[in-house]
């Protein structure tokens, strides 16, 4: 009997799905207890301290037993759904006595060079499985994974910032440009307008220049017995002395 | 446009557009309108036709009997004409260089020549006729118009007009003379034209 109550809360304790909605308290899922009392709080401290400081986010989890899916298929799963997306990794095994592996992700984590990602974890990781007992080995892991990475995210956030700096500036040339495609339009509409109202006046003034032009019939002042002009009495003399 | 029309076929009274007084042109005494012959010297038209007892020329653009103009001068100076007669419908000017001597009266001479020559639209489109001569000999210039022109320009802005050729006509350049005789009657008349159209409207 008390086997099987033994068995059903080892079965109870296997089966206790790994809650991907909201992450584990203090960022460490290890229901078995792979961990003593002093390992979590170093750990924990560790992960809080990456968390306030450099927005790394850093989980644990020591599976009981592989799971269905596979270890690294959950793990990742979980660093997904736990994290803001931005810059995370997780630590995980299977089993108190396992070999542990970890994983990074998110988008700042994804601006970083594949191959860089890569060396960094691997170097984690290989420097870690040099210590001998799985708990330190635990810690040693999240502690390579965050001087590593730690470094990493200040690089990676510089070339955000270079990147969303060059986005601006290129944002604003374009609106820049289109500003002074208004502006150059608009003055062209202006210009194009004032010489069509200049050609306008300068074409109504060549109406008026070469419009006949006449002058009011009045009746004759006729004398002297002319029919068509009375004279007049102009007389110009052009000499030297004029 | 009709009331323009109508405006255009109306006579007008002379006194209300005229601006200089008439006078003689043998003696240059001033006259009434009505007069047969000048109350001081007797002339008239009849006085003029004895005095100058042979066909009058017919007018035109050019007269130059003694070709005091090139033909090429001749030619600018036609073509002008014909211009500013586009501007100016009514109006028909006519230039005349003649070496005529001490003896003429060179405004008696035009007064004869307007009314005695023959123009080919007829008597009518004397009326608004403008006679330049020009006396190489005695070195003399004189304007003759037409009833209907005479309210439009009077004798002393003919005077003036006429000043601004002198020293064309005293170096014998009398085609560029006469051209600008007609420029500044061009811009005289245009001035005119206006005045008198603004004058009409009121």
């Amino acid at each position: 009997m008390s086997f099987v109550l033994m068995l059903l809360a080892v079965l109870s304790g296997s089966l206790m799905a790994l809650d991907l909605k909201s992450p584990p308290s203090g960022g460490i899922y290890d229901p078995g207890g792979a961990l003593n009392q002093e390992y979590t709080t170093l750990i924990k401290n560790r992960i809080a301290y990456e968390k306030s400081h450099r927005q790394f986010e850093l989980f644990v989890i020591i599976f009981e037993q592989e799971p269905s899916q596979g270890a690294r298929v959950l793990a990742k799963q979980a660093g997904e759904s736990w994290s803001d997306g931005e810059y995370w990794s997780v630590v995980y095994q299977v089993g108190a006595k396992g070999e542990p592996d970890c994983l990074v992700g998110g988008t700042i984590m994804g601006r970083l060079p594949k191959a860089l990602q890569d060396v960094n974890v691997r170097g984690a990781r290989n420097t870690a499985l040099l210590v001998t007992t799985p708990q330190s080995r635990l810690e040693a892991i999240v502690n390579n994974l965050s001087d590593n990475f730690g470094f990493l995210y200040v690089r990676a956030k510089q070339r955000h910032e270079e990147e969303v700096k060059k986005l601006e500036v290129a944002y604003l040339a374009e609106k820049k440009r289109k500003e002074n495609l208004v502006a150059l339009g608009t003055v062209l509409a202006v210009i194009l307008v004032g010489l069509a109202v200049l050609g306008f006046v300068l074409w109504k003034k060549h109406l008026r220049k070469f419009k006949p032009m006449e002058f009011p019939v009045t009746s004759s002042r006729r004398r002297l017995a002319a029919p068509s002009s009375g004279g007049g009495s102009v007389l110009v003399k052009y000499s030297r002395t004029h | 446009m009709k009331k323009a029309k109508e405006e255009r076929k109306k006579v007008y009274a002379a006194k209300r557009f005229a601006r200089g007084a008439m006078m003689c042109p043998s003696c240059l005494y001033t006259l009434d309108e009505s007069v047969e012959a000048c109350p001081k010297c007797k002339f008239s038209g009849q006085i003029a036709v004895q005095k100058f007892p042979f066909p009058a020329p017919p007018l035109g653009p050019v007269l130059d009997p003694n070709n005091y103009l090139s033909e090429e001068e001749k030619s600018a100076v036609t073509k002008k004409v014909l211009k500013l007669q586009k501007r100016f419908p009514q109006v028909r000017f006519y230039n005349c260089v003649v070496p005529l001597g001490e003896e003429v009266n060179l405004r008696e001479f035009g007064f004869w020549l307007f009314n005695a020559s023959q123009v080919k639209e007829g008597d009518s489109a004397k009326s608004f006729g403008i006679l330049l001569l020009v006396d190489p000999k005695e070195r003399m210039i004189s304007v003759t118009v037409g009833y209907g022109m005479e309210v439009v320009v009077t004798d002393s802005e003919w005077t003036r007009i006429c000043q601004d050729s002198r020293d064309l006509f005293y170096r014998q350049k009398y085609g560029q003379g006469i051209e600008t005789f007609l420029n500044r009657t061009f811009d005289v008349l245009s001035e005119r034209a206006l005045a008198m159209q603004k004058e009409v409207k009121r």
